[in-house]
């Protein structure tokens, strides 16, 4: 029988199903899918700071630090000011969170002492609003920078009350004659003073003798230095009576007035003013009054004073309203920013409840101002991901939607309670691709992590005929999943849209580690898996500019340690070389009555140079590779004159420069198989789009009826 | 953060296209056209000199600590804790100082007194004020060359006194000097 050429033009991405198509890898790794079709060599990463030779040792900048526990790029002013955040422990000191200074070639400490857990931790979260970074853990309190200064996010607790006593000097005034005589002024600058003040004609004996009593209650409340205020602190009340006397030297007789001596503690550290709220006189108030509380005066500093208040209820100002006021909730471990309002949640005791502030006070909430989602058993709160039409709010099994807006109010829907993320530093948005050249569309949604594996929350969470719902996108990597994954530590795993190479990166615990060292690489264009083994990366951020650099913060701290750009631009792990491998699936070619034999193999791959390329095989299901003698190859064209190539060619003499481009290798294999497995691999930078086996059946053909088909219904 | 990291990687035995080889310098060339940033200037890259004139001042603010107590007499006294260097370029040197005091002297005497301020033993500016009138603000400026300079504030009992007192004692609560050197 005459040989055949089966040829592959399209290689996909890992599928593990027991049963798959030529087209599937088992293995690719290290490697990104190239936009023009074909998997390329990933990138390397090296240290953001440079090593330096010093006397001919090589001096890592980071050497003796930490675990990066966390790391965030943010920029404010705009975007013209750019900082790149991590936490680990500097050499010598404690859990820091540290800024990247190019100018000085370091890091700098924005804070110290900060607290960690040492297992699986979902780490600082951090959320840019305005021109501040606010960054919770659920472990220290709230605070938020803005590259200049730290401070602490609204308030923890409530003011102490006031000091409010009457004055038993009482200072007498008299203004305003019948007759038009002398105005007479005592102390008060204005003339004035509390309690009432009537004309002693107005009075029956029984006031005249005891005089006319006030109570007054007061409360402050504090300012930060973004204008949040904080809840009133407890109202301090005071009694005090009006005698009267005579002061003129006719008949007339007029009620002193008083003043109240009220003394105002310091304020919190974070506090930047102080507001003295009071009441009217209650002396004749019912019982049972709720005492209201009226705007007295203010100060632009958290330093406490003692106030003299002579100030009558007619010139009182504005009523506190206390609706609009509330502490930052305690130990929250996630937040959002959604339609002006900040959102928290995974709080200690308060783990399945999220807190909204009030409107456009981002650092306020309101006692009333909470959701209580799902039911306790579908865990804590694991994150949020603030969308255009909605908040989406994951919970360890269950995802809801949070929507409407201040003016309107907040109302929440669930999605489902069933499947929810287990990793917050997961959630990322999977870009819009549109249809690939094959007509194919990724779609557009949220991918997650459950304990289940990958999801994608698709639709446009509103009702637009496009239905809001998870789908697993996990099938093709399920036996990793299942096999080596560590899920009871993927809450400290993360993840990265890489828009240069257009794939998701999520770095996984496995094999019972914490620290995760597995790169699951969702290539979103083709909705494929790839794998990047060996990257100890404990978070990922971006920088969302046009440069587009990648961070990544080691967990390793004794080969890579510290912080490290991933880039093309570089062609190893921080001397480590890459292990790229794509590696087909098994290719079933009949049955097992009959074999194949595997003639060729001939990968097309780009022409990089001389650089090598290696190939192996197996067949049978075998679980060891055959590499032929002349596995290693260069990558061009073997029929032609090699290209000109670095380090050899002397451009400007005889050199030309030329471009790169798709050529076949081949490989003879030459043995009879059922079923056949190939692979190359590489460690400098290759290209492979496609592939060409040419085989010849042996043995007498036997035709198959597949049952599917035979069975199926007439006319299908 | 606008550190550029290299993106394109050429090693031996590379067949090489002149666009993948200008592509790390293309991305450096592209960072200088408008996204240097403070991260791309070591530190004290710039100095004083680089500056165009009048765009850096040196600046001191001194102030008394706790109430500075001073026999006045015909000749000058020093307020010694508010004296001060200043670094200054060519320019002006702007100086002012302000001062609350009252008469501890018994018995109680009021009387006429001159408040100045010296640049290198020069006098740049003086104030008459009495002491029972509690504030004295006095200004002086006056053209400096590069280097640095001292500056005092200087009490003594006016010439215009009639009063006839040779010496009493005053207690100055309050009293601070600012002191502002301007780059022609």
């Amino acid at each position: 029988m005459n040989s055949k050429h089966l040829r592959v033009d399209e290689l996909k991405g890992i599928d593990e199903s027991y049963r798959t198509d030529p087209t599937s890898a088992e293995l690719v790794q290290d490697m990104s899918w190239d936009t023009l079709g074909g998997w390329r060599q990933c990138g390397g990463f090296d240290t953001i700071i440079p090593d330096i030779e010093i006397q001919g040792s090589t001096q890592s900048y980071f050497k003796g630090d930490g675990i990066v526990r966390s790391l965030h790029w943010w920029s404010n002013r705009g975007g013209t000011k750019q900082y790149l955040m991590a936490e680990y422990i500097p050499e010598g000191s404690t859990l820091s969170l540290m800024v990247f200074n190019g100018s000085s070639s370091s890091m700098d400490v924005v804070e110290s002492g900060r607290s960690h857990v040492q297992g699986a931790w979902q780490g600082t979260q951090y959320l840019a609003v305005g021109d501040w970074l606010y960054y919770i853990n659920g472990l220290d309190a709230p605070r938020r920078w803005d590259g200049k200064r730290s401070s602490r996010v609204g308030f923890d607790r409530v003011p102490s009350a006031p000091w409010a006593v009457a004055t038993k000097r009482k200072d007498q005034m008299a203004s305003g004659y019948d007759d038009g005589g002398t105005r007479t002024n005592y102390n008060f600058p204005s003339a004035r003073g509390v309690g009432p003040y009537v004309h002693l004609g107005a009075m029956n004996t029984d006031q005249q003798q005891d005089g006319e009593g006030f109570v007054y209650g007061y409360a402050i409340t504090w300012i930060n230095d973004l204008g949040m205020e904080s809840e009133p602190s407890a109202i301090a009340y005071c009694r005090g009576v009006n005698k009267y006397t005579a002061i003129t030297s006719d008949d007339e007789q007029w009620s002193e007035r008083t003043y109240v001596k009220v003394t105002i503690p310091d304020a919190a550290p974070n506090a930047r003013g102080i507001r003295l709220w009071r009441t009217t006189n209650l002396h004749d108030a019912q019982s049972g009054f709720s005492a209201v509380l009226y705007l007295l005066d203010e100060w632009g500093s958290g330093k406490g004073t003692i106030y003299a208040d002579g100030t009558p209820d007619g010139e009182l100002g504005p009523m506190l309203d206390t609706s609009n006021l509330g502490s930052f909730p305690s130990s929250t471990k996630y937040m959002a920013y959604f339609k002006g309002t900040m959102f928290v949640g995974g709080g200690h005791d308060t783990g399945d409840m999220v807190f909204y502030s009030a409107p456009g006070r981002h650092e306020q909430f309101p006692s009333m101002n909470f959701f209580k989602l799902g039911n306790k058993d579908n865990g804590q709160v694991t994150g949020f991901y603030a969308h255009e039409n909605a908040l989406v709010v994951f919970k360890q099994r269950g995802i809801f939607l949070i929507k409407g807006d201040p003016s309107r109010g907040f109302y929440t829907q669930t999605l489902t309670e069933d499947v929810g993320n287990v990793s917050p530093n997961v959630i990322v948005e999977v870009p819009d691709s549109g249809l690939d050249k094959w007509g194919r569309s990724s779609g557009r949604g949220l991918l997650f992590l459950s304990e289940s594996g990958p999801y994608i929350l698709e639709g446009a969470l509103e009702n637009t005929g496009r239905p809001t719902k998870p789908n697993f996108i996990g099938q093709s990597i399920y036996d990793l999943w299942r096999k080596q994954v560590n899920r009871s530590a993927l809450i400290g795993a993360c993840s990265v849209v890489n828009h240069q190479d257009r794939e998701i990166w999520i770095q996984v615990p496995i094999d019972g580690g914490i620290g995760p060292t597995l790169g699951l690489v969702y290539h979103y264009d083709i909705q494929a898996w790839s794998l990047r083994k060996d990257w100890p990366m404990n978070c990922f951020t971006d920088s969302r500019d046009h440069r587009g650099h990648i961070f990544m913060g080691s967990h390793d701290t004794a080969t890579h340690p510290g912080i490290h750009v991933y880039t093309h631009g570089y062609g190893d792990k921080n001397g480590v070389d890459l292990d790229s491998i794509y590696r087909s699936a098994w290719i079933d070619f009949g049955t097992v009555w009959q074999r194949t034999q595997v003639h060729h193999v001939r990968p097309y791959i780009m022409g990089f140079g001389a650089n090598t390329m290696s190939f192996q095989y197996r067949g049978d299901r075998s679980p060891t590779m055959i590499a032929p003698t002349d596995s290693a190859k260069s990558q061009q064209n073997a029929e032609q004159v090699a290209q000109e190539q670095w380090g050899t060619a002397t451009w400007g003499s005889s050199g030309y420069w030329a471009d790169y481009y798709p050529t076949p290798v081949t490989w003879t294999a030459g043995e009879n198989y059922r079923e056949f497995q190939w692979e190359v691999s590489a460690t400098e930078r290759m290209l492979i789009m496609s592939v060409d086996l040419v085989v010849r059946p042996v043995g007498s053909p036997t035709n198959i009826e597949f049952l599917d088909a035979t069975l199926a219904p007439e006319g299908v | 953060m606008a550190w550029r990291y290299p993106e394109s990687r050429i090693a031996t035995g590379d067949v090489v296209t002149p666009h993948e080889l200008m592509r790390n310098i293309d991305a450096v060339a592209s960072e200088m056209n408008g996204h240097i940033d403070r991260d791309n200037l070591a530190l004290a890259t710039v100095d004083t000199d680089a500056l165009a004139s009048g765009a850096c001042n040196s600046a001191r603010f001194v102030e008394i600590a706790s109430t500075y107590t001073l026999s006045v007499q015909d000749n000058w006294q020093v307020l010694s804790t508010l004296s001060t260097n200043i670094v200054c370029e060519d320019g002006w040197l702007q100086t002012s100082v302000s001062l609350a005091m009252g008469v501890v002297s018994t018995p109680e005497t009021v009387d006429q007194v001159l408040v100045a301020i010296s640049v290198d033993g020069v006098i740049v500016g003086a104030e008459e004020g009495s002491n029972g009138a509690f504030v004295v603000y006095v200004i002086g400026d006056t053209p400096v060359s590069a280097g640095s300079k001292y500056i005092e504030v200087l009490v003594k009992r006016s010439p215009y006194e009639t009063a006839g007192h040779t010496s009493y004692d005053i207690a100055i609560s309050q009293a601070c000097l600012e002191a502002r050197n301007v780059r022609r």
